[in-house]
């Protein structure tokens, strides 16, 4: 415990985190710029207008959630009929869903906005995590801070965990201070510049959710950051390696997969779309073929579907076995040299 | 005495993908005793790093038995790590911390009370520094910060490799004063050092390695005599006359400019009775005694030879102990065999090698 108050320390002292703390904050604040400089305060009649939009689309929702919930648990046909609801999730026909800035053009709007800035925001605090992890790690091996430490310390797993958990805690407590700002700062442009939006508890469910499954790629992208850097001493192995799975992996094999079609499983040795799964509930690795679904009667595209639990536990155990690699390389590795 | 450091049999092979494998240490033997100062030499590359490094867990030994205060490491070095305080190669840390700021993480990981960061800033006389940022430190700076770490834990073991790498001379005198001082009030110290004429004053003992294995151990006038000739360097007005009359004492003798050497005289007496015997007066008669330096080039094979430039891995390997002793087998073709360890002659002294 003791030393794992120290590497938050040492954590928090290092001028790298600073710097990267700065450079999120630096986009933070040009991404706000840039949202309130492409807004307008929506006037009253604009307002009018949307609000009385709005309404007539909740009154629509309200009926459409009534049929499906009385179609959904019905089969496909029903007297000769497609029942389009049949299995359907009501929930998407929820009224409270409905937003008045949904109807509201050239205004940032917080409901409306919030959530694919956050996506964007959240996707920045990742990568910086993982910078910022590599750093911390990869700063202390050829500094021959780690050495001294295992001077001190000789049990490695100790250490190991110890500045596991100090990048994990440290980089956690910085994405979620920073995205506190980002949305408060959010919050008061759309009040003062823009429009705040219908915060329904719809609404908000959706977007904490959202939030929550963001908060796990800072996570994971850190203990990434954290192990590559471990195994290669050096920042500039988890910067090369990012470098390097960008290029062949997302760039290289991508694009081999979409040129010969009966190679599109390709795609499911990439990390992507199950970052994507994770995100968004679901992703869809398409083939050229389609296959007769009986069921609803029609032609459906082949493929692979990953779900929300295939996308999370495919990321969790790429990274637990990149974090278990590591800790056992350096739980035996010589320290011959710095 | 208690044997505080204790290796036996220590082996460590490195392999790498250019080189294959590469032998550092091959079945090495230490033995430190508490309260000594000891110094632990070796040519270039002859192993001591890594020894002092497996010492301390940061690699892991192929073979051998290792133990510091009474417990088997590196299994058990947990359980001593807080008596031993230990600097091993180059002093590096990280740059852009304060002196201060180092040494305070490293104590509060085992919770040492701030104070202590203060005394042992003032014992390496960085106190006025240590604000500063230790990327702009000199290498003696950093050399004593490094030290300053490894005296945090008030150590019972210090163990220091080339500490006084980059000081000036003011502070490798200071650094002799120091682990002198510690000495005194009980703490034992392994040093390794290239600095031979610190070691000599320094070390109560020393262990002489070379190619990964013990050459020579002992108290430090002990090595130093068994490497003695007892040759004596005379100087009298007729150098030839006096070489007729050693001859005929039945006394071999030869000249050298101006003085004659006597080889193997272990009564200098009898050269100064017999040429005064017969009316030549020696005015200067000097038993020729090498230093630690001579002795360490003599040990480990590395003294220069004129129109060679010696390799660091061309030192001495001595045979593995224990019957039947290999045949000894020359690193580099052409070189000389080994001295014998024992009882090898020492080459005419030069200069202000003498000790009278």
């Amino acid at each position: 415990m003791r030393l794992l108050l120290v590497e938050v320390r040492r954590f928090f002292t290092r001028r790298f985190g600073l710097v990267m703390s700065l450079a999120t904050v630096g986009v933070m604040g040009a991404i706000l710029v840039i949202s309130m400089a492409n807004s307008h305060k929506p006037t009253d009649s604009e307002i009018a207008y949307a609000e009385a939009e709005a309404n007539r689309a909740r009154a629509d929702a309200e009926v459409e959630q009534a049929e499906c919930l009385r179609m959904t648990d019905l089969p496909r046909e029903v007297q000769g009929e497609y029942n389009y609801f049949s299995g359907e999730d009501c929930d998407v026909y929820d009224p409270g869903l409905v937003d008045t800035a949904d109807y509201l053009s050239g205004v940032i709007t917080f409901t409306q906005d919030a959530p694919p800035l956050m996506y964007a925001f959240g996707s920045l605090i990742a990568l910086a995590g993982l910078v910022t992890a590599a750093s911390f790690i990869g700063a202390e091996w050829p500094s021959g801070g780690m050495t001294n430490l295992m001077l001190w310390k000789p049990r490695r797993m100790e250490v190991f965990f110890s500045k596991l958990a100090a990048s994990v805690i440290t980089v956690t407590a910085g994405a979620v201070g920073l995205s506190a700002i980002f949305l408060f700062l959010l919050w008061v442009i759309t009040s003062v510049g823009g429009y705040v939006g219908d915060f329904s508890g719809a609404w908000l469910a959706n977007f904490v959710e959202q939030c929550l499954r963001m908060a796990v790629l800072p996570i994971l992208l850190t203990l990434i950051g954290f192990a590559i850097a471990m195994l290669g001493r050096r920042t500039a192995a988890a910067l090369g390696a990012l470098a390097g799975y960008a290029v062949v992996f997302e760039f290289g094999m991508r694009l081999l997969a979409q040129l010969l079609p009966g190679l599109y499983y390709l795609e499911a040795a990439l990390l992507s779309p199950y970052v994507i799964a994770w995100l968004d509930g679901e992703y869809f690795i398409r083939s050229s073929e389609y296959y007769y679904d009986s069921s609803s009667y029609d032609d459906m595209p082949a493929g692979i579907n990953i779900d929300t639990l295939g996308g999370i536990s495919v990321l969790v155990l790429f990274t637990a076995a990149l974090v278990g690699l590591a800790a056992l390389v350096f739980k035996r590795r010589d320290v011959a040299s710095n | 005495m208690t044997v505080v450091c204790e290796i036996s049999g220590l082996r460590k092979e490195f392999r790498t993908l250019r080189r294959g494998p590469v032998v550092a240490v091959d079945g090495l033997d230490l033995v430190v005793q508490r309260g000594e100062v000891h110094g632990f030499l070796g040519p270039n590359g002859c192993g001591k790093t890594t020894t002092l490094r497996a010492l301390l867990g940061l690699v892991r030994a192929d073979a051998g038995m290792m133990t510091v205060l009474g417990q088997q490491v590196p299994h058990r070095l947990p359980q001593v790590v807080d008596r031993i305080g230990a600097i091993v190669e180059a002093p590096n840390f990280f740059g852009n911390f304060t002196g201060r700021q180092t040494l305070d993480l490293l104590a509060r990981s085992v919770g040492i009370p701030r104070q202590r960061i203060d005394e042992v800033l003032e014992i390496v006389g960085l106190r006025d520094r240590a604000a500063q940022r230790v990327k702009a430190y000199s290498l003696g700076m950093r050399q004593r910060l490094a030290v300053a770490s490894a005296l945090l834990k008030k150590p019972e073991l210090l163990i220091l490799d080339e500490p006084a790498n980059g000081l000036d001379p003011a502070g490798i005198r200071e650094m002799r004063e120091l682990m002198q001082g510690l000495a005194a009030n009980g703490v034992t110290v392994l040093v390794s050092s290239h600095l031979l004429a610190e070691v000599e004053q320094l070390c109560d003992t020393v262990t002489i390695v070379s190619r990964g294995r013990r050459v020579h151990t002992g108290k430090v006038k002990d090595v130093i005599a068994s490497q003695s000739t007892g040759d004596v360097r005379v100087l009298v007005p007729d150098p030839d006359a006096a070489i007729g009359v050693l001859a005929e004492a039945g006394l071999e003798a030869h000249r050298v400019n101006e003085h004659i050497i006597v080889p193997r005289m272990n009564d200098p007496a009898f050269v100064t009775r017999t040429l005064g015997g017969s009316d030549i007066w020696v005015s200067e008669l000097v038993q020729l005694r090498p230093d630690l330096e001579t002795v360490f080039l003599q040990l480990t094979g590395t003294a220069p030879v004129d129109g060679r430039y010696p390799q660091v891995d061309d030192s001495i390997r001595v045979p593995v102990p224990g019957p039947p002793p290999p045949p000894y087998a020359p690193a580099v073709p052409g070189q000389a065999p080994p001295p014998d360890l024992s009882v090898q002659p020492l080459p005419p002294a030069a200069p202000g090698q003498e000790n009278t």
